[in-house]
């Protein structure tokens, strides 16, 4: 059976299966142009993380990471190699001598001393596949003039940020939610669609406003005035609430029945039962506050030791010039926590759901 | 002497929709009562009241004499058993049983000991640790009774616990609850729709239509004297025959062509009146003989009891159940007769009972 064969079977029996229409292609093509457009930038930024910086600045678009090679030369010291090939064919590995030029100066490696001249466009860059490990080392060893960097701290700022503000949206959230879909009083959906309704505003108009809020309230420039106004999301809010309703009220009647307060309703019966829902406002969370990048920069810029990740990679970047190979290699760093947190939670979103046992 | 359970012109409304008009009820200590209804007729929020989970909108609940209007569920002391069981799934059995003894912050082993005890009572020691999205059905049924038995609550309200069981399932639990307040002894209050499990049940039953009562009594008591037409169509089944007629001195002249002497205490002064006759009183005759003739439509041989479905000549229809096996065409003619001492007259569009000298 052929490969195309067998990706084109459909489900069902010789006479009951459909044959592989163009509804499926469509859809086929359609998922696939999806993992595409959100893996290709990730697997980018991997791969070029590990290029060397050469490659990196002359925007090598080769997949694999190609450094050139360099020798240690007699009597001159470490230099570049490159291979001549002279018309008739022969090659012959060099380093060049002297400056490039239209006929540029070379000599071979084994000598040295015999410097000839050859036609530039003879001379080709002799490369190897050689994994720039330095990218990332440089920087998290403060090694090779990257001393400002300081990892440790930036990570720690940053799961600082990011535990503390998801745990607290989760509690705020979850209890806003709670009254909204439990409770009947008059204006519920009025406050519903209130707190719905500041989706609609873009967070860079109230920027200024936030700003004096927080400055007022005395935690301007310290990790609080970054995780305190990132509490209270509408979005959770309403993820929540919508779930929520879902959990039938007569399970509240019966923990009422059974002398349960209503902190302990919430605490006993809501949350366990809002946990898929509560792992999905996580995932959300963690990925909002991780890669927060505008909010931490007002609020932590003007002291290095509040420096998020997301802050400390402006680092590399400067006016004239950008470290494109550290910026790559410290943005696939700061990808891996997150990662390891979606591939923790997403699973609590699957079975959660399963634990629904009411009839 | 203080009642365990007292209402006092219970009155509810929902926004404009009065749903409850104006209840008086008294329940005594170790009492089973049912609340029957037909659906919407206010059983089961009158049980909300009396847990607390709403509040009347007037009138006084008493509880052991103590007034608890605006006293939350979780105060009241009672428990219940949901129509849809409500465990709680993300818990065990043996978690379910126990949460609401750890609300009231019973020490452990008290806990422990109350748990086991129950799970023996009802025999689900074997699912403890079983999470209720494992049990059938049955199982499901017992742990929520559990889940009651546990507190020891002054009170044990069950709202149409047995709705959602097939009809052998409902028959065993139906003896197993009569048992467990036989063994308990507590006040019990039972929400149903089915008169079967009233009839079985109840020490007293309460007969509500449209928030009202219509009649509250032992269940012979109804079932022999119901007060109206509804209570004698809603009790007793197959239900009751209604024949129209008139009402003249103390003659009865069914629309049908029989006339007879009715011993009623008040004498008519010719209003129209409607005759009730259980199917089971009613007596047949084969040959044709007795006091009026039917046409036989339909009927069912269950072995030990036959069923009639038949028609008078002028369109009213009859239900007669016979004790015995009896030869049955569909179209044939037979007799029937209806003895005097079992007539139940009902007057003013069927609303009262007229009272008779026996």
């Amino acid at each position: 059976m052929s490969i195309a064969t067998f990706l084109t079977r459909t489900r069902g029996n010789r006479d009951t299966a459909q044959p592989f229409g163009v509804q499926d292609f469509l859809a086929y093509g359609y998922l696939v142009l999806g993992v595409l457009i959100i893996l290709v930038p990730v697997l980018w930024t991997f791969f070029s993380s590990i290029k060397s910086e050469v490659a990196v600045d002359s925007f090598d678009t080769r997949v694999l990471p190609m450094a050139q090679v360099e020798a240690e030369i007699d009597g001159v010291g470490p230099k570049p190699v490159w291979i001549h090939t002279a018309p008739d064919g022969t090659r012959t590995e060099v380093f060049k001598a002297g400056p490039t030029r239209m006929m540029t100066e070379v000599a071979r490696l084994a000598a040295p001393e015999d410097v000839y001249e050859v036609p530039r466009d003879e001379l080709a860059p002799k490369e190897e596949v050689r994994v720039a490990v330095e990218n990332y080392l440089d920087p998290l060893l403060k090694r090779n003039g990257q001393e400002n960097f300081h990892f440790a701290t930036y990570l720690y700022n940053s799961v600082f940020v990011t535990v503390a503000a998801t745990l607290i949206t989760l509690l705020i959230n979850a209890m806003a939610a709670f009254a909204l879909s439990k409770y009947r009083f008059p204006g519920r959906l009025t406050f519903t669609l209130l707190i719905v309704a500041t989706l609609l505003i873009p967070a860079s108009i109230i920027l200024v406003s936030l700003f004096f809020v927080v400055w007022s309230f005395g935690i301007f420039g310290s990790l609080w005035g970054v995780i305190i106004p990132a509490a209270a999301t509408p979005t959770g809010v309403f993820l929540l609430r919508q779930y929520m309703l879902t959990i039938p009220d007569e399970l509240l009647e019966a923990a009422r029945m059974d002398a349960a307060s209503e902190w302990r309703i919430f605490w006993r019966i809501i949350i366990p039962l809002s946990l898929p829902a509560l792992s999905v406002l996580a995932i959300l969370s963690v990925i909002w506050r991780w890669n927060d990048f505008l909010w931490p920069l007002i609020v932590l810029i003007s002291d290095p030791n509040k420096h998020t990740l997301q802050l400390g990679l402006t680092q590399f970047a400067g006016e004239f010039n950008s470290d494109f190979h550290y910026i790559l290699a410290m943005t696939v760093v700061t990808l891996i926590p997150i990662t390891l947190v979606f591939v923790w939670l997403q699973r609590f979103i699957t079975t959660g759901i399963a634990t629904t046992g009411l009839k | 002497m203080t009642h365990t359970l007292e209402l006092n012109d219970i009155r509810k409304s929902f926004g404009q929709v009065d749903v409850i008009h104006g209840i008086d009820l008294a329940i005594e200590d170790g009492e089973f009562v049912v609340f029957v209804g037909p659906s919407g007729c206010g059983k089961s929020t009158l049980l909300r009241l009396i847990a607390g989970l709403d509040d009347p909108s007037s009138g006084d609940i008493l509880l052991r004499g103590r007034r608890v209007n605006g006293v939350p569920a979780s105060e009241r002391g009672l428990s219940m058993v949901f129509q849809s069981y409500a465990l709680y799934p993300h818990m065990s059995v043996r978690q379910n049983l126990s949460f609401g003894l750890e609300n009231i912050r019973m020490p452990r082993e008290e806990i422990r000991s109350r748990v086991e005890d129950a799970a023996k009572l009802l025999q689900i020691e074997h699912l403890l640790d079983r999470r209720p999205g494992q049990l059938s059905g049955g199982q499901r049924q017992r742990v929520a009774i559990g889940r009651a038995i546990v507190r020891e609550p002054v009170i044990f309200l069950f709202d149409e616990p047995l709705s959602n069981l097939d009809a052998e399932l409902r028959l065993q639990m139906r003896v197993e609850i009569s048992n467990l307040h036989a063994q308990l002894g507590n006040t019990m209050i039972y929400v149903t729709h089915d008169q079967i499990e009233a009839m079985t049940m109840a020490d007293r039953i309460v007969v509500l239509r449209g928030g009202r009562i219509e009649q509250v009594g032992r269940p012979l008591d109804l079932y022999n004297h119901p007060a109206n037409k509804f209570v004698a169509g809603f009790i007793g089944a197959p239900q009751m025959n209604f024949l129209s007629g008139t009402l003249d001195g103390r003659v009865l002249t069914l629309d049908s062509g029989m006339v007879r002497d009715v011993p009623v205490a008040e004498p008519g002064q010719g209003e129209t009146v409607t005759l009730g006759i259980r199917p089971e009183a009613v007596g047949v005759s084969l040959d044709g003989h007795g006091d009026e003739q039917i046409t036989v439509e339909n009927y069912e041989q269950l072995g030990a009891v036959t069923y009639i479905y038949g028609v008078f000549p002028n369109g009213e229809s009859l239900t007669v159940q016979h004790a015995h096996q009896i030869p049955l065409t569909r179209g044939q003619t037979i007799g029937v007769s209806f003895p005097t001492e079992a007539f139940h007259i009902f007057g003013g569009a069927g609303e009262r009972a007229l009272e008779m000298q026996r």
